[in-house]
């Protein structure tokens, strides 16, 4: 028997059997749902750690001064601007590279005032971090190498100074006795740019931070902070031992504890995915035992659907049905179940993502999460459903007939 | 065309209870024959049909049917035979309840591989040979039991076949209309079909040219008669 014929009648008996084939199918429909739910937040979840940084390309890393050894009095152990020039000229052609200055400063427009926490940064700091904005632009490579009195606010200092960010743009801030223009205004999702900053960090070109920046008298102007970020993540190693060598020969510490050291969170944030990628694979295992109770409840549905229409198989029997016919029409059947079960819970565990994805601001993923739903469903009808329809299939049409 | 030479079938109904249906059956049918299969319920009537219908297969003995012998064809084979050069047709008329009378017509065509068109034009034309023209998209429920007789003699004869088995096919019908069945395998046995019929009633064997009786698995008597009128009561004695 041809498949469509099959289609036909595995529909004509569903439809006849609504309630029963509901009742079945509702373990399928929280197994299909529940595993493409959780394998698309696993996914998506996986994809938000890595997705950032990725699509930048790269890997970052930065310098550090070695815990514990900073405090010893010897001024040599920070790095100056000079050392900066170094490595970014030592780095040039493999890695980004720029300088942070943090800071807070209380920025004035007319008669308003909002306090502000200044990032002060270099020319390639945008090649660090997936830096976004909401009006205006984000900070040129050419203005920050210049200089320019320019600044671009954080989303709650344009609104507490402009009440609109639109505004904010064009108009002229006070900073310390700078005055600064404001050329643009970062977008209000601080935490997808990752490099520390909040709704109140605004930046500006750290050449220019550096000459209202309160100093320790201590220690005097120096770069506190480097970041670097290797332009192809499988040279990182390379880079970041070029610069720890550099480092090395130019501040060079006590045999044991070097002053200055280089360091990654790659690995941390590659355990990190790792350790969401095992446990998404264990929830989605723990899941699928909702699909194997399901199967079995298919299987169940099946046998006694085989032993209702034990009559009817042998009346196709006697007609000429080969054993093939009747083991296709049942596993057709039960996939057809099964199938429909999988349609319900690829839409069920959609709307599950959907909720968490806009909840959490991911990127939505449908296509394969919801081909594996389908697959699992069709796969779980075969299965469960070839022992009932061989069993159908090996009736002998006699036995079958004389039932009645 | 059909012969049987002792055919003997067993039941093994537990480890040491066995129940010989068939004790060694000698038969042999021609075609265009019209045969009726007589006997008290547990003679045996209806394993006999079974196995001359290739539903079921004799524990001993020789079944060689047009020819071919049985015994050597495959469970494939023996359902291309039924498919093709068999009919059948039951006391409860085995109708599928979700279908239409003509979906249950076409399903030995649908087996046969027989395309959509073809399978619905010919089930067509037997549902119309048995008088059911206007019933074609009536389900078994809708219909009465005659109807419903008649819808399986249209499946039965849709894919022409050389033998047409009936079980008590008016067993659960009322005498007049059981009369109106036996009139349509009648028909069918002018038209040149062999007509093998189950049955404990002699008024039903009364259509059949041939007589065969049975009693614990054996046939005591088969009696040939001369080829009747149709036995309505016109034909004179």
């Amino acid at each position: 028997m041809r498949v469509n014929e099959g289609l036909r009648e595995a529909f004509d008996t569903v439809r006849h059997n609504k309630l029963r084939t509901a009742l079945t199918v509702l373990s399928i429909v929280i197994g299909v749902a529940s595993v493409i739910a959780v394998m698309a937040i696993g996914i998506m979840g996986r994809r938000a750690i890595m997705g950032d940084l990725a699509a930048l390309g790269g890997a970052l890393y930065w310098i550090e001064p070695q815990e514990g050894e900073r405090d010893d009095g010897r001024r040599d152990q920070h790095l100056r601007l000079e050392h900066l020039d170094a490595i970014a000229a030592l780095v040039a052609d493999t890695s980004w590279v720029s300088p942070v200055l943090r800071g807070e400063a209380e920025l004035r427009f007319r008669n308003r005032e909002a306090s502000a926490s200044l990032f002060g940064v270099g020319p390639e700091y945008a090649e660090l971090w997936p830096l976004s904005v909401q009006a205006g632009r984000f900070l040129e490579a050419p203005e920050v190498r210049q200089r320019r009195k320019v600044v671009v606010l954080g989303d709650r200092i344009a609104h507490r100074l402009f009440d609109d960010p639109a505004r904010a743009v064009g108009s002229v801030v006070s900073a310390g006795g700078l005055q600064l223009q404001v050329v643009g205004v970062m977008a209000a999702d601080f935490r997808a740019a990752g490099d520390g900053s909040d709704d109140r960090t605004s930046y500006l070109p750290h050449q220019l931070y550096r000459t209202i920046y309160r100093w320790d008298p201590a220690v005097g102007p120096h770069v506190p902070e480097i970041t670097l970020r290797a332009r192809d993540s499988a040279r990182l190693g390379e880079s970041m031992a070029l610069v720890q060598r550099f480092l090395d020969r130019l501040l060079p510490g006590s045999p044991s504890v070097r002053p200055f050291v280089v360091e990654t969170d790659q690995a941390r944030l590659e355990t990190e995915a790792n350790v969401l990628r095992v446990m998404s694979t264990v929830v989605t295992l723990v899941a699928g035992i909702s699909l194997l109770v399901g199967g079995l409840g298919i299987m169940n549905i099946m046998l006694v659907s085989v032993s209702e229409r034990t009559v009817e198989i042998g009346l196709r029997k006697a007609v000429g049905a080969r054993d093939g016919d009747i083991l296709g029409q049942f596993l057709i059947e039960s996939v057809v179940i099964c199938l429909l079960g999988g349609l319900c819970g690829v839409v069920l565990g959609f709307g599950g993502t959907l909720a968490v994805a806009l909840a959490l601001g991911w990127n939505l993923i449908l296509p394969e999460v919801a081909a594996v739903g389908l697959g699992v469903a069709v796969a779980t009808g075969l299965f469960f459903g070839v022992y009932p329809a061989a069993k159908a299939a090996r009736l002998p049409p006699v036995v079958a007939l004389s039932r009645n | 065309m059909i012969r049987l030479s002792g055919i003997t079938k067993v039941y093994h109904m537990g480890d040491d209870v066995t129940v010989t249906a068939l004790a060694g059956v000698d038969l042999a049918i021609g075609a265009r024959e019209f045969v009726a299969v007589m006997g008290p319920s547990g003679s045996g009537k209806s394993t006999l049909m079974n196995i001359i219908g290739c539903l079921d297969r004799p524990s001993g003995g020789r079944y060689t049917l047009e020819g071919t012998d049985v015994a050597r064809m495959s469970d494939r084979e023996l359902a291309q035979v039924r498919n093709t050069r068999i009919g059948f047709i039951f006391q409860t008329f085995n109708l599928l309840p979700r279908m239409t009378a003509l979906r249950n017509v076409e399903l030995p065509l649908v087996y046969a591989g027989v395309g959509r068109g073809t399978r619905q034009r010919r089930a067509t034309a037997a549902l119309d040979r048995v008088g059911l023209a206007d019933r074609v998209r009536h389900r078994p429920n809708q219909l009465s039991g005659g109807q419903r007789q008649r819808v399986a003699i249209a499946r039965a004869l849709v894919n022409n076949p050389s033998i047409v088995f009936a079980d008590e096919p008016t067993g659960n019908l009322d005498s007049a209309t059981g009369r109106e069945i036996m009139d349509l395998l009648a028909d069918l046995h002018d038209a040149g079909s062999a007509i093998i019929l189950v049955t404990h009633e002699a008024e039903v064997a009364a259509y059949a040219s041939r007589v065969i009786h049975l009693r614990d698995g054996r046939i005591t008597h088969d009696d040939v008669r001369p080829p009747e009128p149709e036995p309505a009561g016109s034909a004179p004695r």
